[in-house]
């Protein structure tokens, strides 16, 4: 777990003893944990971006767990979520699967399996994150751009040729040369599939939730 | 009247004397003479004695007044048309005519007709013969028989006639059919009752016992299958009589038969479905029950699971992490207190529920009790029942007790039709347990028998024999009557079926 040193895994239980006995458990490992005794709780704290994972009850008094990653969803919330539950009925971990969720544990659960679970919701999480950076890296290079550039990169990335990027928006050719020159020196691609690749990424959804 | 031996020589000389009027009034037979226009003109004494008239009435009257309203216009086209061709026509060729008498009765004459010519007028001389009592007699019983047999054969039923005293039956040809042509007309009810399924003889015969108590109502009224020979299907009679007393005993019982085979069908078909329905019901009702359960404690049980791993793997360490093996150690204590805490909360919540007692007649729940499981279709054993007339009134659930003795008696059946008991019996008996001032019920069957194994397990929840059974009969029994203030157990050396005893409070 050196690994994920700045990870953190959140807790969200009604049940004190259940949060305490976990949290002991996760501590022996020397992962940071952080309790919460409601969805609410947690949605209040407002931690933005932080790395980690979510362990939360799917029935809580108030606001549930499937409701719980409904909302982070639409808060384009990177953690991963995994479900704890009394009694795992299929539709609901159909739904919460569905939904992103990264696993389902029935209670009681046993440290090896939650540990497994914690350490492939640590490396979802990173994947998530590294993908969210490079997105957030080619958005800003292509922020560079002017209108008309933007214009010509759509076209580029297409495979259109330069003439036919002329003919398409109504200028001369020789202009098509400067934007597309243009482009590649602002966002610093030595080639087109470099060109193309930094497009798609600043594209790219930001999470699966 | 004219005879061959009036014509004969010797007597031709004595009736040279006699006129046509004193042989008209001599005859025995009614004579009427009716002229052209149909007024009457004579009536010879015999005539006046059938209808009640004096001659003076009849004379010059049209013979249609004498006859009733409703054939009178028939009776002048008839005569019209006899008129057009006179001919002398006998007795007994369906020439019935109906005469009103004086005081408003209708007679059924036959009638013979002759011409006469006097004077060169046509008289027309009528013979009437009262139609004879014992024909008529007959007539009315074909007529009745014949009513009777297109009723039968509209509703369908045939009918038995029970001679009591010599218990002898009577089978019409319907009721033959019904039961399989099996039996004759007259037949001994032994035969008879020899043809019902050995399942429900007892039951026949019983309420045939009961129909001939003179103390009792007089009905006579079962249903029962009839033995079939082959593959056939089971065929259900219900029957429905009368008993007719004579100085306070049972002579003759008359009623009808029917057969009911579909009606029990389709019962048996919704009766299949409510059991059905009623089984989903109680997996529903146990799926709730153990859902609330392990709401309850799977809390604390993660917690202690989680606990307990925290526990050994600081045990594991080096050197020991005893303050987390310690607040972990504590935690555990306490979650499995709270789980235990928890249990009993949720056992008080649902004992809250528990119904009122009242003052109840065993014998009656018994009775009760009997007719539920039949209705629920577990009924089919010959029963004993040893009831004490005088017991003294329980205090306890009437629904409750009830329902425990449904369950024995199901639990019975059911083990004695798996085992295939060609004759099954169920006993049921009511003691006083004069020492616990208690009532003692005791139910036993002459089935399989319980072996030990499911001795010692019989009364856990969810211990099932059965193949759809859920396994909370007898546990809810024996709860049921605990909650009664009674006991409930089953008798280990019973060696012959299974013997189950309940006691009950007495008021």
């Amino acid at each position: 777990m050196k690994k994920f040193n700045d990870f953190t895994v959140f807790i969200v239980d009604d049940d004190t003893a259940v949060r305490h006995s976990l949290m002991l458990m996760l501590k022996q490992q020397t992962i940071n944990v952080q309790l919460f005794e409601s969805a609410e709780q947690f949605l209040e704290s407002n931690l933005p971006y932080q790395k980690g994972c979510i362990i939360t009850d799917l029935q809580m008094p108030g606001m549930d767990g499937l409701q719980l990653q409904e909302v982070l969803g639409r808060k384009e919330c990177t953690l991963p979520i995994i479900f704890l539950t009394g009694h795992g009925t299929i539709p609901h971990s159909v739904k919460a699967i569905k939904a992103g969720a990264v696993d389902f544990l029935t209670k009681p659960v046993t440290r090896k399996k939650l540990l497994a679970c914690i350490t492939s919701a640590f490396d979802e999480c990173e994947k998530l994150l590294e993908a969210e950076n490079s997105a957030r890296r080619a958005r800003s290079l292509l922020t560079k751009l002017t209108g008309r550039e933007r214009e010509v990169l759509a076209f580029v990335v297409q495979g259109l040729s330069n003439k036919e990027i002329a003919a398409h928006l109504g200028i001369s050719h020789r202009t098509v040369e400067i934007h597309r020159s243009n482009v590649m020196q602002k966002t610093g691609a030595m080639h087109l599939l470099e060109l193309k690749k930094i497009a798609q990424e600043s594209n790219q959804h930001k999470l699966p939730h | 009247m004219k005879t061959k031996s009036i014509t004969e020589p010797p007597w031709d000389e004595p009736l040279n004397g006699i006129s046509f009027k004193d042989l008209f009034d001599a005859v025995t037979e009614a004579m009427l003479l009716v002229d052209a226009c149909g007024k009457i003109v004579m009536a010879n004494p015999s005539a006046l004695d059938l209808c009640g008239y004096t001659l003076n009435e009849l004379r010059g009257h049209e013979v249609e007044a004498f006859i009733p309203q409703r054939f009178r216009e028939h009776h002048r086209c008839y005569r019209k048309q006899y008129l057009e061709n006179p001919r002398k026509r006998p007795m007994g060729n369906h020439s019935n005519l109906v005469l009103l008498h004086r005081d408003g009765d209708e007679i059924s004459v036959d009638i013979s007709l002759s011409p006469i010519t006097i004077q060169q007028r046509i008289y027309v001389l009528l013979v009437l013969n009262v139609i004879d009592r014992r024909s008529q007699a007959e007539y009315a019983l074909r007529e009745s028989q014949e009513r009777l047999w297109l009723i039968k054969q509209m509703i369908d039923v045939g009918i038995f006639d029970i001679d009591c005293v010599n218990h002898k039956i009577y089978c019409d040809e319907r009721l033959q059919e019904l039961c399989g042509n099996s039996v004759n007309e007259n037949i001994t009810l032994n035969d008879f009752f020899a043809v019902v399924h050995h399942d429900d003889r007892a039951n026949c015969q019983a309420a045939f016992d009961k129909a001939i108590n003179p103390h009792m109502s007089g009905e006579y009224r079962t249903e029962f299958r009839i033995m079939q020979s082959g593959n056939q299907k089971e065929r259900w009679i219900t029957i429905l009589g009368e008993t007719q007393f004579v100085m306070g005993k049972a002579k003759r019982i008359v009623g009808i038969a029917r057969d009911i085979t579909q009606r029990k069908q389709r019962e048996k078909m919704l009766q299949q479905h409510r059991n059905e329905t009623e089984t989903l019901f109680k997996q529903q009702v146990a799926m709730i029950t153990v859902s609330a359960i392990a709401h309850e404690l799977n809390s604390p049980l993660t917690a202690i699971s989680a606990y307990s791993e925290v526990v050994l793997h600081a045990l594991n360490e080096t050197p020991i992490d005893c303050d987390r093996a310690r607040e972990a150690m504590n935690g555990c204590f306490e979650q499995a207190q709270l789980a235990g805490g928890k249990l009993y909360e949720l056992l008080n919540f649902l004992q809250h529920n528990t119904a009122e007692a009242e003052v109840l007649d065993l014998n009656q729940v018994i009775e009760d009790a009997l007719l539920l499981a039949r209705g629920d279709g577990y009924g089919g054993f010959n029963l004993m029942l040893e009831l004490e007339p005088c017991l003294p009134a329980v205090n306890a659930n009437r629904f409750q007790i009830q329902r425990v003795l449904v369950n024995l008696i199901r639990n019975a059946v059911e083990a004695m039709r798996t085992a295939n008991i060609p004759v099954s019996e169920i006993t049921i008996s009511v003691e006083t347990l004069a020492k616990e001032n208690m009532a003692l019920v005791s139910i036993r069957d002459n089935g399989p028998g319980i072996d030990q194994d499911t001795l010692k397990r019989i009364f856990n929840p969810f211990f099932t024999t059965k193949p759809t059974g859920l396994g909370m009969g007898l546990s809810i029994s024996r709860a049921l009557v605990e909650a009664n203030g009674g006991r409930l157990w089953v008798d280990p050396d019973f060696k012959q079926g299974a013997q189950f005893h309940f006691t009950l409070p007495f008021v």
